[in-house]
């Protein structure tokens, strides 16, 4: 048998291949690894971006609600971002995003899309307007009367006097459930004030029953002839922006800027079906909502100067409160009204009662928001029925009070790396 | 006559050259590979740490966060293989709008030379 010929070359050649295809196998798989690597640090400066552009926005939005400009790319080193809003903080109706999305009336729609090289990384935010509150649950220049179980959460300051026949239930918002008055508190012969340990009663007059205060409980802290800057009466001239003391006072040209609301003028009753729209809507003679009528949607009712908005039907309901705000305007024209506000069947809201006069609750009663009643000396909160005021954030934007409204909270509903 | 048995020595001299010359080219590939996969590790090891620096500095509260962060020396082990890389990471933090802070961590280390990578974000008092 003849011996083969170039077996050690065979040999040789398969002995190579083997450690070129180890070799290349290696170098591969630390490039793909190394490749892997700058791409993870591409995406995370990218995402950092995005999320940093994200935060801008947020700044910009609780600096200024209305924003909408948007933000170009920066940071061209460690990564751009762009950033896109669909702002409807102010809408009453559906906005849609460029992507077709829809942004609900009092929300804004932030899309930050980070770069790094070839890297992306887009973050969208769905964030919520909280609008801002006042500095009082249930302020009134003139005398506040508790005619039935009542709760407070928030401070309550009158100028006149309070007086109570009831239980009066005082719980503290934003750190401040104070009860302070400029005249007298006079609790009747069911009449006390439950306060939180942490709060204070205070009034300028006289306190009756005197020491040792036995109707007010939960707190040691009951001051008569109280001389602080707390029991000041309130400013209630102008527009005054500094200060607690200050009770609200719109800005008419705002609240009823031209082209931004429904005038309802000679319109003097409503008796059926009326739907707010988000919109503001106008009654300059005044306004009766007969009991066959019923209030929907979201928005704000304004009542002329001088007259009187009477609600005879029920608005919300304790599970559903009516975001609507109710002013009852003095001044438009320059002169002083009297505008009042009547409730007279279960009322459930989520905004503002403010009446330049008079605000009477005749049935049961819920606001979370603020209540007002501004007229200097003449003005009175009445309620017979029961009576819950929370101090809380607008569910509504109302525009001309901005000046006396805390800044919007802005807070995020949902955040996605998309 | 017999057949000669086994391999001549110019055949062994000749598959030995080759061998060996084929294997000098195919070893060069080795540290290549393996600096690739070194360095792909100690990157991600980085990342993962400024990562994680970020997230420490957005977790504070808003005026806790400072300009000129502490710097910290990390050993950090890649994946538990033996042998460590020391890593230096520092935050930094300035304000360029009001309410509005920039946060950029850096982390640099050394090996055959300097590497450095570096997360900026930004940060909006609630």
């Amino acid at each position: 048998m003849r011996r083969p010929r170039g077996l050690s070359l065979a040999l040789t050649l398969l002995a190579l291949g083997v450690i070129v295809v180890l070799g290349l196998g290696l170098a591969t798989l630390g490039l793909q690894q190394l490749s892997r690597s700058r791409s993870l640090y591409a995406d995370r400066q990218a995402l950092y971006a995005a999320e940093g552009g994200v935060e801008a926005a947020l700044r910009e939005l609780r600096h200024d609600p209305s924003w909408t400009a948007g933000l170009p790319a920066e940071g061209p080193e460690e990564g751009s971002c762009t950033v896109e809003i669909t702002n409807n903080f102010r809408g009453s109706t559906d906005l849609t995003t460029p992507e077709g999305g829809a942004v609900p009336p009092g929300t804004a729609w932030v899309l930050a899309a980070g770069r790094s090289g070839a890297a992306s990384r887009d973050v969208g935010v769905l964030v919520k307007a909280g609008h801002g509150h006042f500095a009082h649950a249930l302020g009134s220049a003139g005398t506040v009367s508790v005619a039935a179980t009542t709760t407070v959460t928030g401070p309550l300051k009158a100028d006149g006097a309070i007086t109570s026949t009831a239980t009066l239930t005082m719980l503290p918002r934003f750190g401040d459930g104070r009860v302070l008055g400029s005249g007298n508190l006079t609790l009747g012969a069911n009449g006390k004030i439950v306060m939180d340990p942490t709060q204070a009663v205070r009034v300028r007059g006289d306190l009756s029953p005197g020491p040792p205060y036995t109707r007010v409980t939960g707190t040691a802290e009951v001051y008569e002839a109280d001389a602080t800057e707390a029991t000041d009466p309130f400013v209630a001239d102008g527009r005054i922006t500094n200060g607690a003391q200050v009770l609200p006072n719109p800005d008419v040209a705002l609240l009823l800027a031209p082209g931004t609301y429904v005038d309802h003028s000679g319109q003097t009753a409503v008796t059926g079906a009326f739907d707010l729209d988000g919109k503001v809507h106008y009654f300059p003679d005044g306004i009766l909502f007969a009991a066959s009528s019923s209030l929907s949607g979201r928005g704000t009712i304004v009542v002329g100067n001088g007259h009187t908005g009477d609600f005879r039907c029920a608005l919300g309901s304790n599970t559903n409160r009516l975001a609507v705000n109710i002013v009852a305007l003095d001044g438009i024209d320059g002169t002083t009204g009297g505008s009042r506000l009547v409730f007279r069947a279960g009322t459930f809201l989520a905004g503002l009662v403010y009446s330049h006069e008079d605000v009477t609750v005749e049935a049961a009663f819920r606001v979370d928001g603020s209540l007002y009643a501004y007229r200097s000396g003449a003005a009175q909160v009445s309620a017979s029925d029961l009576c819950e005021v929370r101090q809380d954030d607008l569910a509504v934007y109302l525009p001309g009070f901005d000046d006396f409204l805390s800044p919007p909270t802005i807070s995020v509903r949902s955040w996605r790396t998309l | 006559m017999r057949a000669p048995r086994g391999l001549s020595l110019a055949e062994l001299l000749v598959g030995l050259a080759l061998f060996s010359g084929a294997l000098l080219v195919v070893m060069a590939i080795f540290p290549t590979a393996f600096g690739a996969a070194r360095q792909g590790r100690e990157l991600q090891s980085a990342v993962r740490l400024a990562e994680r620096e970020v997230e420490r500095m957005r977790g504070l509260e808003f005026d806790a966060l400072a300009g000129g962060m502490a710097t910290t020396v990390v050993p950090w082990t890649h994946d538990g293989r033996a042998g460590s890389t020391v890593y230096t990471v520092q935050g930094a933090v300035s304000e360029p709008l009001l309410d509005l802070k920039r946060v950029e961590v850096t982390v640099s280390w050394t090996d055959q030379e300097s590497h450095l990578v570096r997360l900026v974000t930004r940060v909006a008092r609630e």
